[in-house]
């Protein structure tokens, strides 16, 4: 039995010479919070729209609740709920009325929440929506994806143009509801690494379109680490090579950086055990896995 | 459920296009209708030796009868003129403003990320720029008849909405048409001039009597039917499978366009 919400396996997108997404393959399971990450034209909004119909693939097959994306039936869109990058919305309705025809769509719409959402925010919904600021319209986006009641999210840089109190109560929002909602998965692509790390079950990392990596948090945590090593005498070739070493960096005449992703406890044991002077552990978070993908050139925003 | 929603937010959308539409329509159509007595009584208090001498030339031969006769004038101002002139331009900005606008506004995202198909998302903003169109321009016939009901004047009114069915059928080949145009473009500004530019080309073939008949705008004034009294099924049938064709193009080009 296939427990994948969202199945995406050697995805393409071509935009004539140029491509954009190439032999990506990604699993979303059921239930699961999914980060995307990678830094500016890495193909993360590409690969977004590609997943919503809005692009067309070049190559590459979708899978959305297990039918592929283009016999996907009315019923199976409603379950699909999607914010995306700029909260563009029509300006020449009101927020109430805006709710009344998105809920049109959506058999099981929860009003209760829509109205206890709208309260929390204070949205006033006889405003324009041309009269609303960024942060009220992306919050008035996240009010009608959530009254929706999909079983799959679909975030493109939602967090763009939040204040720091508006991104936490966004992403305090979008865990709330998930917990409220058993089974519900979430794909969320974000520049702000810190938040995404707070929130996700596993990161993926595009780089120029390419899928580099995908890596559960819980590694991340427990797996991923740098350890400073200044050996007494040259270590063995054999321990700088153990498998789930992702880099090794000479510092001095007997002196290691050794970044690891996988497999440390055996690492560090092998370490500890051969003749050190010195020996730390630096943990490694998401920014530095992302400078280790994007590069140090980069400004830390993708 | 979700294509009649998005009609709705489509009418509500274009409310001033149907506010201007039939402002003008009405206006045009009042005056068009009270000014024939006019007109009438000019034609009539010509001396008879000038009648004579104004008859032997076409154009003011024309004039005579149209002036002469309500039916006639009505056809000639309303059909072959302003709903011709005035629905190609409200065709225009419609196909316009509903696709290219929807992309220049970056609302498409949102627009085809409802669970509606883009064929339905195709086929409910179409019905809704027919709509439209319909709406101003049957207001503004009826309008005429309302105002001639009101100043006295009668017309062979069954013929003349005969002919609107025409002349509607061919407006919306000329709709459909710019839809398509739309789709292709990203400004609705752009979108509108390769419109009204495609509209140029295809009056071509009114100027010359051997290829009146290919000209969609020489259609829409329905003067086979009105005129010279031919059957209205060929055009009415030539239209509608020009607007089945220009529809098929459309959903086409709507399902594989990248938004």
């Amino acid at each position: 039995m296939n427990d994948s919400c969202l199945q995406i396996k050697n995805l393409g997108k071509d935009f004539g010479p140029k491509t954009a997404l190439s032999g990506v393959t990604i699993s979303l399971e059921k239930g699961e919070i999914m980060g995307l990450v990678g830094p500016n034209g890495a193909g993360k909004t590409t690969l977004i729209k590609l997943v919503m119909g809005l692009l067309h693939p070049t190559g590459g097959s979708i899978q959305i609740f297990g039918k592929d994306r283009n016999m996907l039936s009315r019923n199976d869109w409603r379950r699909v709920g999607y914010i995306a990058d700029e909260p563009i919305l029509y300006d020449f309705m009101t927020v109430r009325k805006l709710i009344d025809f998105n809920k049109n769509f959506y058999p099981r719409w929860d009003e209760d929440r829509c109205r206890e959402l709208l309260l929390r925010f204070h949205l006033p919904v006889g405003e324009a929506i041309k009269n609303l600021s960024r942060g009220m319209k992306t919050q008035l986006a996240l009010i009608l994806a959530l009254a929706q009641v999909p079983d799959l999210l679909i975030l493109d840089e939602p967090l763009d143009g939040l204040d720091p109190l508006r991104r936490l109560e966004f992403l305090n929002l979008i865990l709330e509801d998930f917990t409220r909602q058993e089974g519900r998965s979430v794909l969320i692509s974000s520049h702000y690494l810190e938040e995404l790390e707070r929130i996700a079950d596993r990161i993926a990392f595009l780089h120029e379109g390419e899928l580099k990596r995908v890596v559960p948090m819980e590694q991340l945590k427990v797996e991923e680490k740098t350890i400073r090593v200044v050996f007494q005498k040259e270590p063995p070739a054999a321990l700088l090579a153990m498998p789930g070493i992702k880099a090794v960096q000479k510092e001095g005449k007997t002196g290691y950086l050794i970044t690891i992703e996988d497999n440390f406890n055996a690492i560090y044991e092998a370490c500890c055990s051969y003749p050190h002077y010195v020996l730390e552990i630096y943990h490694r978070n998401l920014e530095d896995m992302f400078y280790d993908y994007a590069g140090r050139d980069e400004d830390g925003r993708s | 459920m979700a294509v009649r929603n998005i009609i709705c937010k489509e009418l509500h959308q274009m409310r001033w296009i149907i506010i201007i539409g039939l402002l003008v329509g009405f206006g045009l159509a009042v005056i068009l209708a009270s000014t024939f007595g006019y007109l009438d009584q000019i034609v009539e208090e010509i001396p008879p030796e000038l009648f004579e001498l104004l008859s032997q030339y076409e154009v003011t031969r024309e004039l005579l009868a149209i002036f002469g006769d309500y039916t006639l004038y009505v056809w000639s101002q309303w059909h072959a003129k302003n709903l011709y002139q005035i629905g190609a331009l409200f065709a225009i900005i419609i196909a316009a403003t509903q696709f290219a606008g929807e992309v220049s506004r970056r609302t498409i995202g949102y627009y085809l990320t409802r669970p509606v198909s883009r064929r339905e998302g195709y086929l409910a903003k179409v019905a809704s720029g027919l709509l439209v169109l319909l709406i101003i321009f049957a207001g503004g016939t009826l309008m005429i008849w309302a105002v001639s009901a009101i100043t006295g004047q009668t017309a062979d009114w069954g013929r003349f909405f005969v002919a609107l069915i025409i002349s509607l059928v061919w407006l919306a080949a000329y709709y459909l048409l710019g839809t398509i145009i739309s789709i292709l473009n990203r400004e609705p500004v752009t979108a509108g001039i390769i419109i009204g530019l495609s509209g140029i080309l295809l009056s071509l073939p009114g100027m010359f009597a051997v290829s009146r008949p290919f000209s969609i705008f020489y259609q829409m004034r329905a003067v086979d039917y009105f005129i010279y009294g031919q059957s209205l099924f060929p055009p009415l049938i030539y239209g509608l499978i020009l607007n089945g064709i220009l529809l098929l193009i459309g959903l086409r080009v709507f399902a594989k366009k990248d938004f």
